[in-house]
């Protein structure tokens, strides 16, 4: 570029514009941490368009991350988050490997079984039917199982391996080396950034998970923490969170401000994944490679 | 036959997620038959052919729901499918890379929280008692609106949402097309003296009509979906009428009213049409342009 550091007329309507949108991204989360963190006393000064919060207090936070019902679903979300991350990039890794070659006998009709299914999608009412005949009912397993393959993911990682130069394959062949010591010796060390990314999707998926969870789960100590947060800050079960001996115990709780409560709680569920969030970046410009371009 | 033999580990790396896809995808497919059957607790159930679909298409209730679909997909797709394809070509725009980068990654921010969140901020923000737009409204001296409960508003918050929460993501592939655009194009416009504007319509813009395609006919196949998450979360008694669409109607008339055959008919009916669209979209747009989606 010759001009370098001059913007033009066009630019500042480009910048501003971008700058609007940036503004109504942030905008509203902003918004809800400072209701979160103004002390209830200082309440009445704050409105929606507030972005700094009129004083701190992180009572809330505190009165909310020593609530257990919070802390268990809390700890249900890592538990499912963290066992359906393991299987999905096991068992997606090396379904991806062995499909991605294109001299296995029999691979195309196999493709096409795998491929079927992303055209036709079954109802939820005849998936939570078979979730209850195979007696998964009320278990951890069937909101972790029933996405423990993303079709997507999976020829996303097909197409990836694909693209491994084959010198690698033909010295470890030469080496008398079976398929699981190939997978595990060469691919996988040469892999790690896309597994990163699709293990980025797997987790937010995981983490995002509500609806399954508020069907298959029964037993509410079972919910993770966004089939709490719907029920407290969106259907307004207050009870669902301080349950009516809770209210008795602390009666702070009733003091203050229910908009309060619901900020925070919200944030407590977000906070994880804008945590996760450079890491996504990070790993994204590779992820695009991987994926799309390149037909 | 030896091919078989030296590579049957392959086999078994496949295996699971065959068991898988049996389980999860092709045994419920099998189950749809339930919609041509009476469902029975005991005893086998009774095939009753297509009287579960005479039944959805006499019932008044399935219309509102098929127009309350059709309605918001529309909406959605004039109001919500130009944007990131501006928002491609307004970033593509930004000459330092560090710059646009920056305004990536925000606008990327909304599409990795659920929508229980992004229902949770919008019904925080419009809010009739201190929420942000009401604010506004009150400072330009309108009277506030319940924008949630009320029936002419909450179809444009549907849009509005589902803006502020892929416009940013959505824009991803047609940058990754903008990127993959010939350079030597752009210099032989430069030197035909072609402004940066002119270097977008007549450039950019033609060259990305083959991914504006692509997307287009692949949103015509959910156009039937509308989104089910965020109607789910934005949804009340009072909106009832006016957001309930085909995939709520499924939930509500097959796990809460447990009439499984009803539901999984209306879902057939939901998924029938979905590929006759994205089929016949397919066809038309390679008459048209010669491009198809494959």
């Amino acid at each position: 570029m010759v001009r370098k550091n001059t913007y033009t007329f066009s630019d500042i309507i480009i910048y501003s514009s971008l700058f609007f949108g940036v503004f109504l991204v942030i905008w509203p989360l902003l918004n809800l941490l400072a209701w979160a963190l103004t002390p209830t006393n200082n309440i009445h000064l704050l409105d929606g368009l507030d972005i700094l919060p009129k004083g701190f207090d992180f009572d809330v936070f505190k009165l909310m991350l020593s609530n257990p019902r919070v802390l268990i679903s809390f700890t249900n979300s890592i538990y499912i988050t963290s066992a359906g991350l393991c299987l999905n990039i096991f068992f997606t890794s090396i379904a991806a490997y062995a499909l991605s070659k294109s001299y296995l006998p029999g691979r195309n009709i196999i493709l096409t079984i795998i491929i079927f299914t992303m055209v036709f999608e079954p109802s939820i009412v005849t998936e939570f039917l078979v979730v209850k005949k195979i007696g998964l009912f009320d278990s951890y397993w069937s909101i972790i199982l029933y996405k423990m393959v993303n079709v997507y993911y999976l020829i996303l990682m097909i197409r990836f391996f694909k693209e491994l130069p084959d010198a690698y394959f033909e010295a470890a062949e030469i080496d008398g080396a079976n398929h699981f010591q190939t997978f595990y010796y060469i691919v996988l060390p040469l892999s790690v950034p896309a597994m990163m990314v699709i293990g980025l999707f797997y987790t937010v998926a995981h983490w995002n998970e509500y609806f399954h969870a508020m069907i298959y789960l029964n037993d509410t100590s079972k919910w993770p923490l966004q089939v709490l947060l719907r029920e407290f800050a969106i259907v307004g079960d207050r009870g669902s969170m301080v349950s009516y001996q809770n209210i008795l115990e602390w009666g702070d709780a009733t003091q203050i401000d229910i908009r309060r409560m619901r900020a925070t709680i919200i944030f407590i569920t977000l906070f994880p994944i804008l945590l996760l969030f450079p890491i996504i970046l990070k790993y994204f410009t590779k992820g695009i490679n991987l994926g799309g371009i390149k037909e | 036959m030896s091919l078989i033999k030296k590579h049957y580990l392959l086999y078994f790396f496949i295996l699971p997620t065959l068991i898988f896809l049996f389980i999860f995808h092709y045994l419920p497919l099998y189950e749809s038959k339930l919609a041509f059957q009476k469902f029975k607790i005991i005893g086998p159930n009774e095939w009753v052919g297509l009287k579960y679909f005479k039944i959805l298409f006499s019932h008044s209730g399935f219309y509102n729901v098929l127009w309350n679909t059709i309605i918001i997909s529309l909406m959605k797709i004039t109001f919500t499918f130009p944007i990131p394809i501006i928002l491609a070509l307004t970033l593509n725009e930004v000459r330092r890379a560090t710059h646009r980068k920056f305004f990536q990654s925000i606008l990327y921010i909304p599409h990795f929280l659920s929508w229980v969140i992004i229902s949770g901020i919008f019904i925080s923000m419009l809010s009739i008692n201190n929420g942000a737009v009401n604010n506004v409204l009150q400072i330009m001296n309108f009277e506030p609106i319940n924008f949630l409960t009320n029936s002419n508003f909450v179809r444009w918050v549907l849009v509005v949402s589902e803006i502020w929460r892929s416009a940013g993501w959505d824009s991803v592939l047609y940058i990754a097309a903008i990127f993959s655009i010939n350079q030597e194009l752009y210099d032989s416009a430069k030197i035909d003296g072609a402004s940066r504007w002119q270097q977008t319509i007549f450039i950019t813009l033609p060259m990305i009509v083959p991914m504006i395609i692509t997307v287009f006919i692949l949103n015509l196949g959910f156009f039937l979906s509308a989104g089910f998450d965020q109607v789910f979360n934005l949804m009340n008694a009072a909106t009832l009428s006016k957001i309930d669409i085909i995939d709520t109607y499924v939930y509500r008339v097959g796990l809460l009213q447990g009439n499984f055959s009803l539901s999984i008919a209306a879902g057939i009916f939901k998924g029938l049409i979905g590929f006759i669209m994205i089929m016949s979209t397919h066809f038309i747009a390679k008459k048209i342009s010669g491009r198809g989606l494959w």
